[in-house]
C-alpha cells in the first residue's frame, strides 16, 4: 500500500500568540520519499508535525492524506505515527510495553500485542532487552524503541521529531542508516524534521528550509546547495556556509557579479568557487583547520570571503594570498527582501 | 553540617521514643517510680474493651481519611497543574493546612453547630435539621475525618509538583495513539505518580491521627462514646490524664508497629505493582 502527504496553505496560530507558528506552506511527499525539514529553532518544524500527526488543528489551509482531507480524522485514525524529540519513552514501561502501549490503548488482545511487539523489537534488534526499561538501555537502543513504537502502526506517513539528536556521534551514523532504510520501506513517506542542515542534506531526497514559520525553499540537496532561493537559505545550508558580500560598482573584491546590480546588492559565492593561488591580493582573516581540509576566511571590506584549501595547507592569520573567484559560481541577493535576483 | 540534626533527633526522636518502648513494659504514674511488669500491659491492655474500641475507631477514621486525603490531594492538583483560576485555587487548597489546630477546631464546632452554624442553616434551608452532629458516633467521626481532609494541603503541594515534572511529551504520545482523558490518566499519570502516592500513603497513615488530635481533644474529647477516641487521643488520656504512663506508652507502641506494618505491606504492593506488572 502507499500513500502521499501534502499539505496546502498550511498555517497555524497559538491562541495566545501574536505570530504565527507556521504559515502558508505548501508541499508534498511521494510514496518512498523522505522530505527533510531544516530550520532554526522556532521556525515551525515542530508545529508543521504536530498538525500532520493531529496534535494540532490548523488554523487555516490542511493536511491530506492520499488526497483527502485529515481534518476530521483524529491522530489515532491517521496513518501516521510520530517518534517524538527526546523519544518520550514510558519510563514505566518495558521495551516490549513502550511499543505495544498504543495496541494496548486500542484494545488489542493480549497474544497479538505480544505477537506483534516482538515481531518489531526482533527487527530492530531489541530482542535481547524487550523486558528492560528504559532507563536500562544504551541511548542507540532507546531510539530504536520509539522508532518500533511508531513502526508498530504500520503507518503510511511517518514524522520524526530531531530522531537522532540524542545520540552520541558515533552511533547516529549507523542509526541514520538504519533509519533511512526504514522509511522509504514499503512505499511510505517520511517528514524527517531536525536543526542539522547537514543531517537533512544526507538524510532527505528533498529538503525544506522553514524560517519564522514560512517554507523559505523546498528543493533537492543539490538545488539548495547550488542555488539558494534567499540570503536566509544561502547563510544556511553548506559547511561553511555560502558568503554573502556586500557588492560596490558590480563587485566585491574578487568576487564579480554575473549581471550589472545596484549597490549593496549581496554577492553570493560557495568556497568551491573560491581559488587561491592567482588574482587579487587578500588578507587571511582567519584559519579553521578542519584535519580533512582547511577552511580560510579572507577579509574583504570587512566582509569573509571564505574558501576552502586542501587537507595540511599551511596557512596563518595575517597572510596575504591571491585570489580569484569562479564568476559562474557567483549568486546575486536581493539586500532587503533577501531573494535571489 | 549533619550534627545538629544528628543530635537533634538523638535527643528529641531516638531517646524518647526508646524511652516510651522501656515505659512500655512498666507500670509507671510518674510519682513513684517504674515496676517492670513484662508484658501484662499488652495483655492487659487487649483486655480494656475501651482500648478494642479505640482500634475500631482508629481504623474507621483512617480508612476513611486516607483514601480521601491522598485522592483528594491527587484529584485538586490534576484539576490545577493548569488553567486560569489554578493560582486561586492552590492558594485556598494549601491555606486550611496553616491554620493553628485550635483555629481549625474552633472553626469546625461554629461549621456543625446545629442551632447557628452555616450546616445547620443549610440542612434547614431544605426542611431538614441538621442534628448535633457531634453527639452522633458516626457524626463526630465524619467531622473529624473532614477536618482531616480539608488539611491535605500539603500532600497536594507534592502531588502537584510530581505532576509537573510529567513530560507533556508523554502525553502526546498517548494522544496520538488514541488514549482519552481516562485512558491517559489510568496509563500514564498513575503508574507515574504511583511512587509519589504510595510515599504520601505511607506518611499519611502517620500523620492524619496527629493532624486531628488536638481538634479531636477539643471537639468531641474523643466522645461520643468513644467514636473518636483514636490510639493517640487514649493513648494522651491514659498516660497523661490518668497517670498510667505504662498504659500510654504502651498504646504508643502498638500504634507504631501498626504503622511500620501497614508501611511495609503497602511498599511492597506498589513495587510489585510499578515495576511492569501495570501494563503487560
Amino acid at each position: 500500500m502507499t500513500a502521499s502527504l501534502s499539505v496546502a496553505g498550511l498555517g497555524h496560530r497559538y491562541a495566545t500568540a501574536e505570530h504565527w507558528g507556521l504559515r502558508d506552506v505548501t508541499f508534498e511527499v511521494q510514496p518512498g520519499e523522505v522530505l527533510a525539514v531544516v530550520g532554526p529553532s522556532g521556525s515551525g518544524k515542530t508545529t508543521l508535525l504536530r498538525l500532520i500527526c493531529g496534535l494540532l488543528d490548523p488554523s487555516e489551509g490542511q493536511v491530506l492524506l492520499d488526497g483527502l482531507s485529515a481534518a476530521d480524522v483524529p491522530p489515532e485514525r491517521r496513518p501516521v505515527a510520530m517518534v517524538f524529540q527526546g523519544y518520550a519513552l514510558f519510563p514505566h514501561l518495558s521495551v516490549r510495553d513502550n511499543i505495544a502501549f498504543g495496541m494496548k490503548v486500542r484494545g488489542v488482545s493480549r497474544e497479538e500485542r505480544r505477537r506483534r511487539a516482538v515481531e518489531v523489537a526482533d527487527q530492530l534488534r531489541l530482542g535481547d532487552v524487550i523486558d528492560r526499561l528504559p532507563a536500562e538501555l544504551s541511548g542507540g537502543e532507546r531510539q530504536r524503541v520509539a522508532l518500533g513504537r511508531a513502526l508498530v502502526r504500520a503507518p503510511q506517513v511517518f514524522c520524526l521529531d530531531e530522531p537522532l539528536s540524542s545520540l552520541d556521534p558515533v552511533l547516529r551514523v549507523e542509526a541514520r542508516r538504519t533509519l533511512a532504510g526504514l522509511l522509504r520501506a514499503e512505499g511510505r513517506c517520511a517528514v524527517y524534521v531536525t536543526h542539522d542542515q547537514s543531517e537533512a542534506m544526507t538524510v532527505g531526497d528533498r529538503v525544506a528550509v522553514l524560517r519564522e514559520g514560512c517554507l523559505e525553499q523546498l528543493a533537492s540537496p543539490r538545488d539548495l546547495h547550488r542555488r539558494p532561493a534567499t540570503a536566509f537559505v544561502a547563510r544556511f545550508i553548506g559547511s561553511p556556509p555560502m558568503s554573502l558580500l556586500p557588492a560596490l560598482d558590480g563587485r566585491a573584491g574578487p568576487v564579480a557579479a554575473p549581471r550589472p546590480v545596484p549597490d549593496g546588492t549581496l554577492l553570493g559565492v560557495r568556497a568551491e568557487h573560491v581559488q587561491v593561488g592567482a588574482g587579487e591580493p587578500l588578507v587571511v582573516r582567519e584559519v579553521e583547520d578542519h584535519g580533512h581540509e582547511v577552511l580560510v576566511a579572507f577579509d574583504v571590506a570587512g566582509h569573509d570571503l571564505v574558501a576552502r584549501l586542501p587537507a595540511g595547507s599551511d596557512v596563518r592569520a595575517g597572510e596575504i594570498l591571491l585570489v580569484r573567484v569562479d564568476p559562474n559560481g557567483v549568486l546575486a541577493y536581493d539586500p532587503d527582501t533577501g531573494g535571489l535576483l | 553540617m549533619l550534627t545538629p540534626w544528628l543530635v537533634g533527633t538523638a535527643l528529641l526522636v531516638v531517646g524518647p521514643a526508646l524511652v516510651t518502648v522501656g515505659i512500655a513494659f512498666t507500670r509507671y504514674d510518674a510519682l513513684s517510680p517504674p515496676r517492670y511488669v513484662g508484658l501484662s500491659v499488652f495483655a492487659d491492655l487487649w483486655a480494656y474493651p475501651e482500648f478494642r474500641r479505640s482500634l475500631v475507631s482508629t481504623l474507621a477514621i483512617v480508612v476513611l481519611a486516607v483514601p480521601l486525603r491522598v485522592g483528594g490531594g491527587l484529584l485538586l492538583a490534576l484539576l490545577m497543574h493548569r488553567g486560569r483560576l489554578a493560582a486561586a485555587g492552590r492558594v485556598s487548597t494549601y491555606t486550611p493546612s496553616v491554620v493553628p489546630d485550635v483555629a481549625t477546631a474552633l472553626i469546625w464546632l461554629w461549621l456543625v453547630n446545629p442551632v447557628y452554624g452555616p450546616l445547620g442553616l443549610v440542612a434547614g434551608a431544605f426542611g431538614q435539621g441538621l442534628g448535633a452532629v457531634l453527639l452522633d458516633p458516626a457524626g463526630a467521626r465524619l467531622t473529624i475525618v473532614a477536618i482531616s481532609v480539608f488539611a491535605l494541603g500539603e500532600g497536594f503541594l507534592v502531588t502537584l509538583a510530581a505532576r509537573r515534572e510529567l513530560p507533556q511529551a508523554l502525553y502526546d504520545v498517548a494522544r496520538t495513539e488514541g488514549a482519552g482523558p481516562l485512558a491517559r490518566f489510568r496509563l500514564v499519570t498513575l503508574p507515574l505518580l504511583a511512587p509519589v502516592l504510595g510515599l504520601l500513603t505511607a506518611r499519611d497513615l502517620v500523620v492524619s491521627m496527629q493532624v486531628v488530635l488536638v481538634p479531636t481533644l477539643l471537639l468531641t474529647q474523643g466522645g461520643p462514646i468513644g467514636a473518636t477516641k483514636t490510639l493517640p487521643v487514649l493513648a494522651y488520656e491514659r498516660g497523661f490524664r490518668e497517670l498510667e504512663l505504662g498504659d500510654g506508652a504502651a498504646i504508643a507502641v502498638i500504634l507504631m508497629l501498626l504503622t511500620g506494618l501497614v508501611v511495609a505491606v503497602q511498599y511492597r504492593l506498589l513495587r510489585r505493582w510499578t515495576r511492569g506488572g501495570a501494563l503487560s
